[in-house]
C-alpha cells in the first residue's frame, strides 16, 4: 500500500502549513499549493468518453474537465453562458446562434474556436463512433455552421426544446479538435482534454482516475463560486460494492464518496467528522417496465394489480430510509414537467386480488400460486445489480407472492447481462431508468421504435405526444401541459410500477467545504471545493 | 466421543429445523414486517435484517436450502465421481487412461474455481451452484473410487470370482461395491462437508442469481453490509455454517459411519 505514506508526507506538509500558509499569503493570492483531495465512485464505467459513453458516473469527474457552450443555473434553472457569451435562437426555433468566447485554450494549448465547436459536434455524430448518448441528445441537429472565427449556428430539422439543456451537461462538453484528432474514439477515453478548470492526468480502469488543476482557467461561469479550482489535485477512486463506501470515507481512503446506504449515512450524520448531503436527482425513478407483450402482465389489469399490490411507501421506507419520496410518475419530482396530479395510486391489495380474480386469475384450492386453467400465475422480475434495485427488487417480488404470484427474481450482474435478459425478453417486469433534466428522456423508453422500450408498448398516439412536448421550445407552460396529459397516459395503462424518486446520499469529511451538484445532481462542481486544514 | 455425540446432535437439530422449517418460524421468511435492522426482541429471537425481514425465520429456511443444496451437489459428485472410478478401474486399458487424463486436468484446476467456471458459463442460479459443486468435487471423488476398487481387484476373492468366470457386472455389485461402501461412506461424509462450503461460497459470492434466497452464504453476504451495526446477523450464518462443516468432518473422520 503506498497510500498511508503519501498521506504521511501530506500531513507532514500539513505540520508545516501555517508557515507555508504565511508565506503564500505574503507573496501571492493563490490558495495554498499541494492540496490533494480524494473522491469515491461507485461504478466503474466501461467506458468514460462522455461524448460516446452514457454513464454518469463518468460524468462526476468530467464535468469539471470540460466546459460547455452554456450552463445551467442550479438555483435558478436558467441558462448561463460558458463558453458561449451569447446566443439567439431563431422564431421558428430551427437555428441556434451563439457566440464563442475569445481567448480560451484547451488543456494541450489549441484555441478554443468556433472550429472546435465543430469539430466536436462532428465527432459525436459521426455514425461510427456509436455515441450511446450524446448524438441522440443533438436531436434533430443536422449541420453546425461555422459564421466566423468566433460565431457558430446550429440547424435544427425540427424545433427541439432540450437543445440548450443538452448542450449544458458534459456529454455534450468541449474537447480539443486535435486530441480528438490524435487518438480517436477508441483511445481519446485515456487523453481526454478539454477546457475545464482540471486537466485529465490518468485514467487506470477499475483502479484510479486523475485531475490536477488547470493553472491558466480564466473563464469561469458565473454559476461558480471560485474564480478558479481551490484544489491541486483529485484522485477518484472505485467502491462499486456499497459496504465499502462508509467505510471508505472513515478510514481517511477518500474525502467524498456517494451512494452511501442509508444505515450508514444516518451513522455518518450523526458524527462530527463527517457530513452528509441528499442530492435530489431528476429524471425517472427508480422503476420497474412491465412487459406488455407477455402474459400475464399483457393483461392492462394484471399491471395495475401488480402496482397496487405494492406498498412502495414502505419499501422505499426501509431500502432508503427517511431521505427518499416514493415515485408517483414517470418523472421523478425534481424534474421539469413533473405532476403531482396523475399520481400513481398508493397500497390496496384488495383492490389488487380483486383485479386479479377479474383478469381471471383465481386463487387456488390447495395453496400454490394462483392459476387460470392450467396456467399458474408466474413472474419473472429482472433487476440491475445499482442502486439497490437487488433490495427493492427482493421486497416488490415479495408483495407479488403476497397476491398469490410465484416470482423469479434475477440479478442482472451488470448492464450487458440486463440487456441480454430484455432481449430474451422472458421477463414480466424490469429494472431500468435513466437521468437527466429535460423530460425528453422519456422519449426512448416509450416510443415506439425507442432504444429503451422494454415494456414493448407501442402507441402513435404517446409517441405523437412525445414528439409535440419535445418541439415545444418556446412554451414550457405547453410543455408541462403535454408531460401531464403523458403521465396519465403512461400511468392509465400502468406501464411502470415508479418506487423511489433518486436521492443521492453523498457523505464528505467536515475539512471538505463548498461541494455542490449541478442540476442533473450527480456532478460536483469540483472548482469550488475548498479543504480545510 | 463427546465430540461425535455433540456432532450428531447439531445435524440431528439442523436436519429437524431444516424439515420443520415452514411449521417452526415465527414469521414469513420473505416478507418485510419489522424495521430495518430491528435489534433482537421478544418473538424476534436474532431481530430483523437490513429489510425488516425475519432474520431467525430466514436462517430456519436457510438450513434447508443449504443441507438441500449441498445433499443433491453431493449426490452429482457421489454418483459422476463414482461411476467414473469404479468403471475406470474395472475396465482399465485405454479408457482408464482417458479418464485419468480428464481427471487430472480438472484437478489441475482448483475447485472453486472450476465451479465458478461453471457457474459463468451456464449463468448464475440454484442448479448452476449444484452441477458446479457436484461435478468440481467428482474429479478427486473419481480418483478415490477408482484407487479404493483397484485395490480390491488384487484381492484374492476377487481373483477367484474372475477366475470362475464371473463377468464384470457381477464382480462390480457382489464383491466391489459392497467391500468398498464402508471406505466410501467415510470419503463421503467428508465431501458432504467439502461441497457444504463451496455451495455457501458460491451463494456467498452472489451466485445463486437471486438476492432473495436465504441460503447461508447468501445471508452472510447481505449482512456483511452491516457488520458495525448488527454484527449478529454476520456472525449467526457464519456460526452455522462452521458447525456444521465441524460436526460432518468430526463425524466423517477415522472410523468408518456405522
Amino acid at each position: 500500500m503506498q497510500f498511508p505514506k503519501r498521506r504521511g508526507a501530506w500531513r507532514l506538509g500539513l505540520a508545516c502549513a501555517p508557515f507555508l500558509l504565511g508565506l503564500v499569503a505574503a507573496c501571492a493570492s493563490d490558495p495554498s499549493p499541494g492540496r490533494e483531495l480524494s473522491y469515491g465512485l461507485t461504478l466503474a464505467p466501461t467506458g468514460i468518453d462522455p461524448h460516446i459513453n452514457a454513464s454518469v458516473e463518468l460524468g462526476i469527474p468530467l464535468s469539471s474537465v470540460y466546459d460547455t457552450l452554456v450552463f445551467q443555473d442550479p438555483d435558478t434553472g436558467a441558462y448561463v453562458p460558458g463558453l458561449a457569451t451569447d446566443w439567439s435562437i431563431s422564431a421558428d426555433g430551427l437555428t441556434y446562434s451563439f457566440v464563442l468566447r475569445e481567448q480560451v485554450v484547451f488543456h494541450d494549448g489549441t484555441r478554443f474556436d468556433a472550429d472546435a465547436v465543430k469539430a466536436n459536434i462532428d465527432y459525436v455524430l459521426d455514425p461510427d463512433h456509436r455515441s450511446q448518448k450524446a448524438a441522440a441528445m443533438l436531436g434533430p441537429l443536422h449541420e453546425v455552421e461555422v459564421l466566423g472565427s468566433y460565431e457558430v449556428a446550429f440547424h435544427l430539422d425540427r424545433p427541439y426544446a432540450p437543445m440548450l439543456d443538452s448542450l449544458s451537461q458534459v456529454y455534450l462538453g468541449m474537447a480539443s479538435p486535435s486530441a480528438l484528432e490524435t487518438w480517436g474514439p477508441a483511445e481519446y477515453q485515456f487523453h481526454q482534454v478539454g477546457t475545464g478548470p482540471f486537466r485529465f492526468i490518468e485514467y487506470l480502469p477499475n483502479d484510479r482516475l486523475v485531475l490536477e488543476r488547470n493553472p491558466d482557467y480564466a473563464w469561469a461561469p458565473e454559476i461558480y463560486r471560485r474564480d478558479a479550482p481551490a484544489i491541486d489535485r483529485i484522485t477518484f477512486r472505485f467502491f462499486e460494492d456499497p459496504a465499502t463506501r462508509a467505510l471508505a470515507l472513515e478510514g481517511g481512503q477518500v474525502d467524498i464518496i456517494g451512494e452511501l446506504p442509508h444505515l450508514e449515512a444516518d451513522r455518518l450524520a450523526e458524527s462530527s467528522e463527517f457530513k452528509v448531503d441528499p442530492v435530489l436527482i431528476p429524471g425517472q425513478p427508480l422503476q420497474l417496465i412491465f412487459n406488455t407483450e407477455r402474459t400475464p402482465t399483457d393483461d392492462p389489469r394484471v399491471r395495475r394489480a401488480l402496482v397496487l399490490g405494492v406498498d412502495r411507501s414502505r419499501i422505499v421506507d426501509t431500502v432508503f430510509g427517511g431521505y427518499s419520496a416514493a415515485a408517483v410518475g414517470p418523472l421523478s419530482a425534481s424534474t421539469f414537467g413533473f405532476a403531482a396530479d396523475p399520481a400513481f395510486p398508493p397500497y390496496d391489495p384488495e383492490v389488487a386480488a380483486e383485479l386479479l380474480e377479474q383478469a381471471g386469475w383465481a386463487l387456488s384450492d390447495g395453496g400454490g400460486p394462483r392459476r387460470m386453467g392450467d396456467a399458474e400465475l408466474q413472474l419473472g422480475l429482472v433487476v440491475p445489480p445499482w442502486g439497490s434495485n437487488p433490495e427493492v427488487g427482493q421486497l416488490v417480488a415479495a408483495a407479488w407472492e403476497q397476491l398469490g404470484a410465484e416470482v423469479t427474481l434475477t440479478v442482472a450482474p451488470g448492464f450487458g447481462p440486463l440487456n441480454e435478459a430484455r432481449a430474451q425478453g422472458e421477463y414480466s417486469a424490469i429494472g431500468m431508468n435513466s437521468f437527466g433534466t429535460d423530460p425528453d428522456l422519456l422519449r426512448p423508453f416509450y416510443d415506439s421504435e425507442g432504444f429503451f422500450n422494454w415494456s414493448g408498448f407501442r402507441d402513435p398516439e404517446l409517441d405523437a405526444l412525445l414528439e409535440e412536448a419535445a418541439a415545444a421550445f418556446d412554451s414550457p407552460d405547453r410543455r408541462e401541459a403535454l408531460y401531464k396529459e403523458f403521465a396519465e397516459q403512461v400511468r392509465d395503462q400502468w406501464l411502470i410500477l415508479p418506487v423511489r424518486d433518486y436521492v443521492n446520499l453523498v457523505g464528505s469529511s467536515q475539512r471538505v467545504e463548498g461541494l455542490r451538484f449541478s442540476p442533473q445532481g450527480w456532478f460536483p462542481y469540483l472548482n469550488d471545493l475548498e479543504l480545510q486544514p | 466421543m463427546i465430540a461425535k455425540r455433540l456432532a450428531w446432535g447439531w445435524l440431528v437439530v439442523m436436519l429437524g429445523i431444516a424439515l420443520l422449517a415452514p411449521w417452526l418460524s415465527p414469521n414469513p421468511p420473505a416478507q418485510s414486517l419489522f424495521d430495518p435492522l430491528a435489534p433482537p426482541g421478544p418473538g424476534l429471537p436474532l431481530g430483523a435484517d437490513a429489510l425488516g425481514r425475519d432474520f431467525l425465520a430466514r436462517m430456519m429456511v436457510g438450513a434447508r436450502l443449504s443441507l438441500l443444496l449441498t445433499g443433491l451437489a453431493a449426490a452429482v459428485t457421489l454418483i459422476v465421481g463414482g461411476l467414473a472410478g469404479f468403471s475406470a478401474a474395472i475396465v482399465g486399458g485405454r479408457y482408464e487412461v482417458a479418464i485419468n487424463w480428464l481427471s487430472n486436468v480438472l484437478l489441475a484446476i482448483p475447485g472453486l474455481l472450476l465451479a465458478m467456471l461453471f457457474v459463468a458459463a451456464w449463468g448464475p442460479g440454484i442448479a448452476a451452484v449444484i452441477l458446479a459443486v457436484g461435478i468440481g468435487f467428482a474429479p478427486s471423488f473419481g480418483r478415490v473410487t477408482r484407487s479404493i476398487a483397484k485395490s480390491l481387484l488384487e484381492e484374492g476373492y476377487v481373483m477367484a470370482a474372475q477366475a470362475i468366470g464371473g463377468d464384470r457386472l457381477w464382480i462390480t455389485s457382489r464383491h466391489l461395491l459392497p467391500n468398498s461402501l464402508p471406505q466410501l461412506a467415510s470419503y463421503a461424509g467428508t465431501y458432504f462437508a467439502w461441497a457444504f462450503l463451496a455451495v455457501t461460497t458460491l451463494t456467498f459470492l452472489g451466485l445463486a442469481g437471486d438476492p432473495s434466497i436465504p441460503e447461508w452464504g447468501a445471508l452472510l453476504d447481505s449482512s456483511r453490509s452491516h457488520l458495525q451495526s448488527a454484527p449478529r446477523l454476520a456472525a449467526a450464518p457464519a456460526l452455522a455454517i462452521t458447525l456444521t462443516v465441524l460436526a460432518v468432518h468430526a463425524i466423517a473422520s477415522k472410523e468408518p459411519v456405522p
